[in-house]
């Protein structure tokens, strides 16, 4: 699997290089910068893009930037963004699309490394991968008007799940229930926010996106 | 007499400034000042009347067209010119300046700027005022003076004068004429004692003009009141300004510096935990490389609350946190503390160590200096840190570490100024009043 890095720090970046080759990744660049990171994937086309969101020049947001215009040429290019702060305007950007292939981590994450590369993998699968603390912040929030007033308190748990790009499957074993339930509640949460079942979507990621709107 | 005066100080304090200001030489350049201020005076005053009935007229024809507006803003600040000039002169005599407080220029039209500032008024009423009354006070005074010398020295010039009918010239001063050398010392005597009550008229004349300058063209109680709330604006926007852009500065060095380091620390721990059972060597030599990284991560945060706050300035105060500076500062630097700087507001203490900080890591950093001088120096009324280095000189003082000391000094009354002209040497130099 081919993935391209790109985050200034040397120490963080190389790193990185180790941990996902470490793990059979295909390291086709590693960059410091927005420019050069679009120019990498422009040339590499990779599998997937490790991205932080703090680069060169202003060091706020260029990274969520860069990733939404590699995304808008590359569409469905999935990319994991790499970030100190939770910050649930850049998820909500990130997912605007309503495509699959998005992440957005605390840089924390990286610690241990079997989660983070499951996190990667999942994403270049197509998945999401939020960080659990995004969604916990969210969580926290007081309730707003619309239609998440709708789901019942095991539904928004098992959205807050999904949120974070976990499987039906897992979804069951962490909430100690059968995974055929954990299906209805997402045959519910679909219904009840209103995604019809079409040939190819990303309901999962829609219903997450949904939420995250909600909660803005 | 030094003795003497203070002898005089202890016993009769009123006395010893009576008696020295009677003394002939003080006596005599009294006069003199005063004399050469109503001679100024005398100057000033035609030229303005010269140029408020120009500027006057002139405005007032051409205030049909807009130029007229222009011309009115040209008066004004002719007038500005002229009263500054009336300000100087008028201090000189009075011992102490008069300050000049104008609006400063604003984003509303020079036009209303200058008509809207009440001083603007006052320096027209002065000028107008100074061109008729001050020109005829200074008339008199200038007129009365010349002639009382002019008695004075009779002797030497009363035969100049010509006459047609006789072969000595004559002087008719009506009540005799002066036809004869006697004559003429006798017109001396009668000088000599007019000479004191001239000198007393001059010096009631230069001191009541004085006054009324001061008194038009200084700031009322309300303009130096205005004058000081909006320069208390100015520096607390600049402080909250200054403090913003150091929080930033904090935030990115946390996050370039300690934090990135954690995170590759605790992804080396990551991979070294995954490596442990496959490949022990490379596990060690991971957690060799996590502790280094570790280590780094102490000596950052470490550096930076030392930037926060110097917690030696806060435990020993500034004479020691300076000297701890200079010995961490790669560059030879000689450090001189006179007077008590213990006894001087922590705020100032703590202003004036970051000043010596920030000039000391310049003059390492980009001067290429090979020594530097700092010396700190309290007086009974302030707090002066001066940092001298031998480097290229060539410093921006409005480069971002200076420009926010100044506002921070600034926002104590106090200065800082950065001379650095191109081939140096640099001098910066931080001045915080305190009792």
């Amino acid at each position: 699997m081919r993935v391209i890095i790109c985050e200034d720090h040397a120490l963080v970046r190389d790193g990185l290089e180790r941990l996902l080759g470490n793990h059979g990744f295909d390291v086709a660049a590693s960059v410091d910068s927005p420019g050069a990171f679009l120019a990498a994937v422009k040339r590499e086309r990779p599998d997937v893009c490790v991205v932080d969101v703090r680069l060169p020049p202003s060091f706020t947001d260029e990274g969520v930037r860069a990733a939404i215009e590699a995304r808008r040429q590359v569409p469905g290019l999935p990319i994991l963004i790499l970030s100190q702060y939770v910050e649930q305007t850049y998820a909500r950007e990130l997912l605007t699309s309503g495509e699959g292939g998005v992440g957005y981590l605390l840089k924390d994450r990286v610690a241990d490394p079997k989660q983070f590369v499951d996190a990667v993998r999942r994403v270049a699968d197509g998945g999401t991968a939020l960080d659990p603390e995004a969604v916990a912040r969210l969580l926290g929030r007081p309730e707003r008007e619309g239609r998440l007033e709708l789901l019942s308190p095991r539904e928004r748990e098992v959205l807050s799940l999904m949120a974070e790009g976990r499987s039906n499957k897992a979804i069951a074993e962490h909430l100690v229930v059968s995974e055929r339930a954990v299906e209805k509640h997402v045959s519910n949460i679909f219904w009840k926010l209103d995604l019809p079942a079409t040939g190819k979507d990303h309901r999962r990621v829609l219903a997450v996106l949904a939420w995250l709107q909600a909660s803005e | 007499m030094m003795a003497m005066n203070e002898v005089e100080t202890v016993y009769m304090p009123g006395a010893a400034s009576t008696a020295s200001s009677w003394r002939f030489s003080t006596l005599a350049a009294t006069a003199g000042r005063d004399f050469a201020y109503l001679l100024a005076v005398f100057c000033i005053s035609i030229i303005e009347l010269v140029v408020w009935i120009t500027g006057f007229a002139l405005t007032i024809g051409l205030l049909v067209l807009i130029i007229g507006l222009f011309v009115w803003v040209a008066t004004a600040y002719t007038f500005r010119g002229m009263a500054t000039i009336d300000r100087r002169l008028a201090g000189w005599i009075r011992g102490k300046p008069i300050p000049g407080v104008y609006r400063p220029p604003s984003d509303r039209s020079r036009v209303r700027t200058v008509s809207a500032d009440p001083q603007t008024w006052k320096d027209f009423g002065w000028i107008v005022l100074n061109s008729i009354f001050g020109f005829a006070l200074a008339t008199v005074a200038v007129a009365l003076t010349v002639v009382v010398l002019s008695y004075i020295v009779m002797p030497l010039w009363w035969w100049a004068i010509p006459d047609p009918h006789t072969q000595y010239g004559t002087l008719n001063l009506g009540i005799y004429t002066v036809n004869s050398t006697g004559k003429a010392f006798v017109t001396t005597a009668i000088g000599l004692v007019l000479l004191p009550l001239v000198v007393l008229l001059n010096h009631g004349f230069a001191a009541g003009h004085a006054a009324t300058a001061a008194f038009i063209l200084g700031p009322s109680e309300r303009q130096r009141l205005n004058a000081r709330v909006r320069e208390l604006a100015t520096t607390r926007a600049d402080v909250v300004e200054a403090t913003n852009e150091q929080l930033e500065r904090i935030e990115r060095d946390l996050h370039d510096g300690a934090q990135a380091r954690l995170v590759a620390l605790a992804m080396e721990l990551g991979m070294a935990e995954e490596e442990m059972s496959s490949d022990p060597d490379a596990a060690r030599e991971t957690v060799r490389k996590a502790r280094d990284e570790a280590l780094n991560a102490l000596g950052e945060l470490r550096d930076l609350s030392r930037g926060l706050r110097p917690a030696l300035l806060q435990d020993r105060g500034l004479g020691t946190a300076i000297e701890d500076l200079a010995q961490r500062s790669p560059l030879p630097v000689a450090v001189t503390v006179t007077g008590t700087i213990e006894r001087t507001p922590e705020t100032v203490q703590t202003a004036a160590y970051f000043v010596v900080a920030e000039a000391l890591t310049n003059a390492a950093k980009h001067s290429e200096a090979a020594t530097a001088r700092v010396s700190v120096e309290r007086t009974d009324t302030a707090l002066a840190a001066t940092i001298v280095d031998d480097g290229k000189g060539g410093a921006n003082p409005h480069g971002s570490g200076l420009a926010g000391l100044q506002k921070r000094v600034r926002a104590l009354d106090g200065r800082l100024d950065v001379i650095s002209p191109p081939g140096g040497p640099t001098v910066v130099r931080a001045e915080i009043p305190c009792a």
